[in-house]
């Protein structure tokens, strides 16, 4: 109670503020007096009398002030006064302002955005309940990880589980839809019936799928097929209409009622990657659900709570073991890829995005990180500079009676306000370079959708980091301020103001620090721009201009392997007849396109003792491929039309495999045998073509077996075509699909790209990091050349005084130019040794980032370091031409 | 803010305490000089009370409520602020002294020569 009737007072003192100072300055004018009276009556003089009694009195007016701040909100309220100063004297400074807040954006800003990314990619765990109790379910063996362990052994999974609360499965795909009579493309998602009730996961509109739901194979549930939808999905498409549940979509010809809509955010379990539809798992082709050997789906449970994850394996694993027993697969095989069960943990997702990209992202923040402390440091010396010019302000103030606690707490509301600005601009710069990244990355193929919002997590951070630097620079300004002597300061001229040897020292250090960070984030992005040129300038064995590729899914799940040919012929014969068409392939895989696979072979004459040797990269291609792509036949034929179904099985081998397998001797005429896929005819190898890439450019290039289409070792439901023209191929684009659309409803075309976007998608690390790295270094750059204009600029003005005498004692103006380049010369080259020594360390660790380029590469160092001090004498060059004009009279007089 | 020297130390609390007794003790409205100078002879010159902290406490008492003043005019014709004890002040005032003699003796006791 007692601290309301106070609190009440206390704002009666806002209204009667001045009332209450007038009075009190009469009360103590009254006791002032009084004093005055009694020394008087002692027998002082008069006049001794009152100056006895004020000196006894002491400072009235901070007097004043200290009784009355009994009443003030007092820390409020000097608050507010500073920051009502600090604003001041930022209008009145309108450029030192502009460029500190600028400055502070783009560190920020570039933080924020990069932090972003970075935490969309490697730190966010799923918006699922419980995320660490999730993990993947995956076969395992030496040869590496696998996916889910074939449908039939989930089945039993599912029905055994003492340690997991639920196990649930899903498969990603590309599907077409036939919405109200249109037809359109859309990323789904084949989920087990309790895919969402293991994740935990709501809907926001309607009901999530149930195990009923994912019972019938080939139609979801008894009463049908149901699907749910994505958010993003349904604001896209719907509009956020709430008369969607209940709307049938066909998927092929199988119908599928729309039953509920999952929450936004809600991305799946693979980052990067939007589900638009969610399906039952059972609408997948049933062969799939049927096959005993592949894994085409990925398999997840949820650990009980009081269960360990060895305990789950170990169950699981037998199963595994027991069903692996049953089925005919070779012995090596099964060790190199089905030996056990691991469980990986899931709680973030799929790690498809973040193994590539975790290195690269890490590089490219303590990049960003050093671009933060070149910001720092600079306006650090901006700071150090002003408070030096306001010296004498200062020591007013302190003369006045102000603390000096509180002059250092009005220093750090000063900085507090450029921060915020900063940080505010840093915000919008963020935003704008999250959507530059964004497009950056959803460029055909890597279609990533991350989820990059401008959240409450990244608004901290970016808060967090404006109060950081803002504490971090102030404190030297304030330090020093507060260090003051008011007698002095105030007697000295501006001259010999700044003569303070320390204060040089630091303003020094700051710059030789700067330019040292420039010259290793550039010597960092000169090193990332060469490997990308190596990489961009391989030859790849291929010919990448003037090919337009496309990936067609015929849809045709009852054709038989024969009918299948026929239908790809007559693909080919219409493509071909498209103009401007050359030439034009079908294959399993085209260089570079992501795709894999693997098949294992029998030689005779070949023995090894690892399976590994006898595997190799097996591509299905139709006669014109190579002609398409540009791949040169070394020796022997490609295919041609008359291998076909019933003539002799052909095969053709790349240079890497004839010479691993057959050293110089002629493969030609060798009959292979492989064993998995296991095959009843042998093929006999007619040809040896070069060499190409295929996973990626920088992989070495693997030994690759060419199969013709016409004899493939399996129904070849969908192959990407390649069309090659002298034209432009993105020409070909729209022809192609029309031709393909005339022959049937059922096909779907995906992934339409020319073949040299897809060889520079293959880089998109590479782009990524050498055009951040780039970006970041030239930051670097211009901001230690601002911060070199600003000191150069600055010691000219101080030392006006001494420049003018110099002119006048007969100095050539040539002279005075030489003596301040040199200075600067000294700073840049202190700064430059310091740098290179510190990029001869940090370049080691970008080793396995890097291609073609050693880590100390020469060329690089010296050609940025170069690039550095020239520009960086410009940037002195400019603020000392202006000393050279000026008039020795005037400095003279100057103070 | 400089206090310059004081001897001897009084303790923060106790100089409100000791306006507040003045008060109560004369029994009638004192303005600030004079109640510096009841202290200084009570005590006999030891204690002084400085203006740097007489005037922070009367205001500090004012905004507590233990005190309300007014205007009036002195022996000499001249306007000051006059100060009176409240009612709360009066409570106030047996508590701290209860307090300060409870310390006091705690000291003592600290103090005394075993």
């Amino acid at each position: 109670m007692n601290q309301l009737i106070q609190l009440w007072r206390r704002l009666l003192f806002y209204v009667r503020g001045d009332q209450l100072n007038r009075e009190l300055e009469e009360e103590m004018r009254f006791h002032l007096e009084m004093k005055a009276a009694e020394n008087l009556a002692r027998g002082m003089p008069l006049e001794e009398a009152r100056f006895a009694a004020q000196r006894q009195f002491g400072n009235q007016t901070l007097l004043r002030e200290v009784s009355l701040d009994m009443w003030a909100f007092r820390s409020l309220e000097a608050f507010v006064q500073d920051l009502s100063y600090g604003l001041r004297m930022m209008v009145k400074t309108p450029g030192f302002t502009a460029v500190t807040v600028m400055t502070l954006a783009l560190g920020v800003g570039t933080n924020t955005a990069l932090f972003s990314m970075i935490d969309a990619v490697l730190l966010k765990t799923l918006p699922v309940e419980r995320p660490e109790q999730l993990f993947f379910i995956s076969h395992a063996g030496t040869q590496g990880q696998g996916a889910a362990p074939p449908y039939a052994c989930f089945e039993r999974f599912r029905n055994h589980t003492s340690y997991l609360s639920g196990i649930a499965a899903f498969s990603p795909s590309e599907l077409k839809v036939s919405i109200d009579g249109q037809i359109e493309q859309v990323r789904a998602q084949l989920v087990s019936g309790n895919y969402f009730s293991v994740l935990g996961v709501p809907v926001v509109l309607g009901r999530p799928l149930t195990p009923s739901d994912d019972s019938v194979i080939g139609a979801g549930g008894p009463a049908g097929g149901v699907a749910v939808i994505g958010y993003d999905y349904w604001r896209r498409r719907f509009g956020l209409d709430p008369e969607v549940i209940g709307k049938v979509i066909l998927i092929g010809k199988i119908p599928a009622t729309i039953i509920g809509v999952t929450p936004p955010k809600f991305f799946g379990l693979s980052p990067g990657r939007d589900v638009d539809i969610n399906l039952p798992l059972m609408l997948a082709d049933p062969r799939l659900l049927a096959d005993k050997g592949s894994g085409w789906f990925y398999a997840f449970g949820r650990l009980k709570p009081e269960s360990s994850v060895a305990q789950a394996r170990a169950e699981l694993d037998a199963i595994f073991q027991g069903f692996m027993d049953e089925i005919a697969i070779s012995h090596d095989v099964r060790k190199n890829f089905f030996d056990h069960i691991e469980f990986t943990a899931a709680g973030k997702g799929l790690d498809t995005l973040r193994i590539p990209y975790s290195k690269a992202l890490l590089t490219l923040m303590v990049m960003v990180g050093l671009v933060l402390l070149i910001v720092c440091a600079n306006v650090a010396n901006l700071l150090l500079v002003r408070a030096t010019a306001r010296r004498k302000e200062f020591a007013m103030r302190l003369a006045l009676g102000a603390s000096r606690v509180r002059l250092v707490r009005q220093m750090f509301t000063e900085s507090l306000l450029l921060v915020s600005l900063g940080g505010l601009f840093g915000l919008a710069l963020a935003r704008w370079s999250i959507a530059l990244l964004i497009r950056f990355f959803s460029i055909g193929r890597s279609q990533m959708s991350l989820d990059l919002p401008l959240d409450s997590r990244l608004l901290f951070f970016t808060l967090g980091l404006s109060m950081l630097t803002g504490i971090a620079f102030s404190v030297a300004p304030a330090w020093r301020s507060a260090r003051l002597d008011p007698g002095p300061t105030l007697k000295e001229s501006t001259v010999t103001a700044s003569a303070d040897p320390s204060r040089l020292r630091l303003g020094k250090l700051l710059l030789v620090a700067q330019v040292a960070l420039a010259l290793v984030l550039l010597v960092g992005a000169g090193l990332f721009l060469r490997s990308l040129q190596n990489l961009k300038n391989l030859d790849a064995g291929f010919r990448s201009d003037g090919v337009l590729t496309l990936r067609i899914d015929s849809g045709a799940r009852d054709y038989q392997v024969t009918q299948l040919n026929r239908l790809w012929q007559e693909t080919l014969a219409l493509v071909e007849a498209v103009p401007g068409v050359s030439s034009a392939s079908l294959s399993t895989m085209t260089p570079l396109d992501g795709l894999d696979a693997s098949a294992i072979i029998d030689l005779p004459g070949f023995t090894s003792n690892t399976e590994r040797d006898k595997s190799l990269s097996i591509n299905h291609v139709s006669p014109e491929y190579f002609t398409t792509l540009g791949i040169a036949i070394l020796r022997g034929r490609p295919f041609n039309e008359r291998d076909n179904e019933s003539s002799l099985k052909v095969a053709l081998l790349n240079e890497t495999a004839t010479r691993f397998y057959f050293g110089d001797r002629d493969p030609i005429g060798t009959k292979i045998r492989l064993t998995h896929p296991r095959t009843a005819d042998p093929y006999e190898v007619v040809g040896v073509v070069a060499d190409s890439r295929q996973v990626s450019l920088r992989q070495e290039i693997p030994r690759q077996l060419y199969l013709p289409t016409s004899q493939s070792l399996g129904r070849l439901a969908r192959l990407t075509l390649a069309a090659r023209t002298s034209d432009d191929p993105s020409r070909l684009a729209d022809p192609i699909r029309n031709v393909i659309r005339s022959m049937g409803s059922d096909i779907l075309v995906t992934n339409v790209v020319s073949l040299s976007e897809q060889v520079n998608q293959s880089l998109l690390q590479e782009r990524l990091v050498s055009s951040l790295s780039g970006v970041f270094g030239l930051l670097a750059l211009l901001l230690s050349c601002i911060g070199l204009y600003g000191v150069t600029s600055y010691n000219v003005m101080r030392r006006t005084q001494e420049i003018g005498i110099r002119l006048a004692l007969g100095a050539k103006r040539s002279d005075v130019l030489r003596m301040l380049l040199w200075e600067g010369f000294v700073r840049i080259a202190s700064g430059l040794a310091l740098g290179l020594i510190a990029s001869l360390a940090a370049t080691r660790i970008l080793v396995s980032l890097l291609y073609g380029v050693s880590a100390t590469d020469p060329e690089t160092f010296v050609g940025v370091s170069l690039l550095l001090t020239g520009v960086a004498l410009v940037a002195c060059y400019l603020p000392a031409r202006r000393a050279t004009k000026v008039d020795p009279i005037v400095a003279l007089r100057c103070e | 803010m400089e206090r310059g020297t004081r001897k001897p130390e009084l303790l923060p609390g106790t100089l409100e305490m000791l306006i507040l007794r003045t008060l109560e003790r004369t029994a009638e409205p004192m303005h600030g000089y004079g109640i510096a100078g009841y202290i200084k002879k009570i005590s006999n010159d030891v204690l002084q009370v400085e203006e740097g902290s007489l005037y922070p406490a009367l205001q500090r008492l004012t905004l507590k409520g233990r005190v309300k003043s007014q205007w009036g005019y002195s022996e000499n014709n001249r306007r000051a602020r006059y100060y009176q004890l409240t009612r709360a002040g009066r409570e106030q005032l047996k508590h701290d002294v209860a307090d300060f003699d409870r310390v006091l003796g705690a000291i003592l006791q600290v103090i005394q020569p075993a």
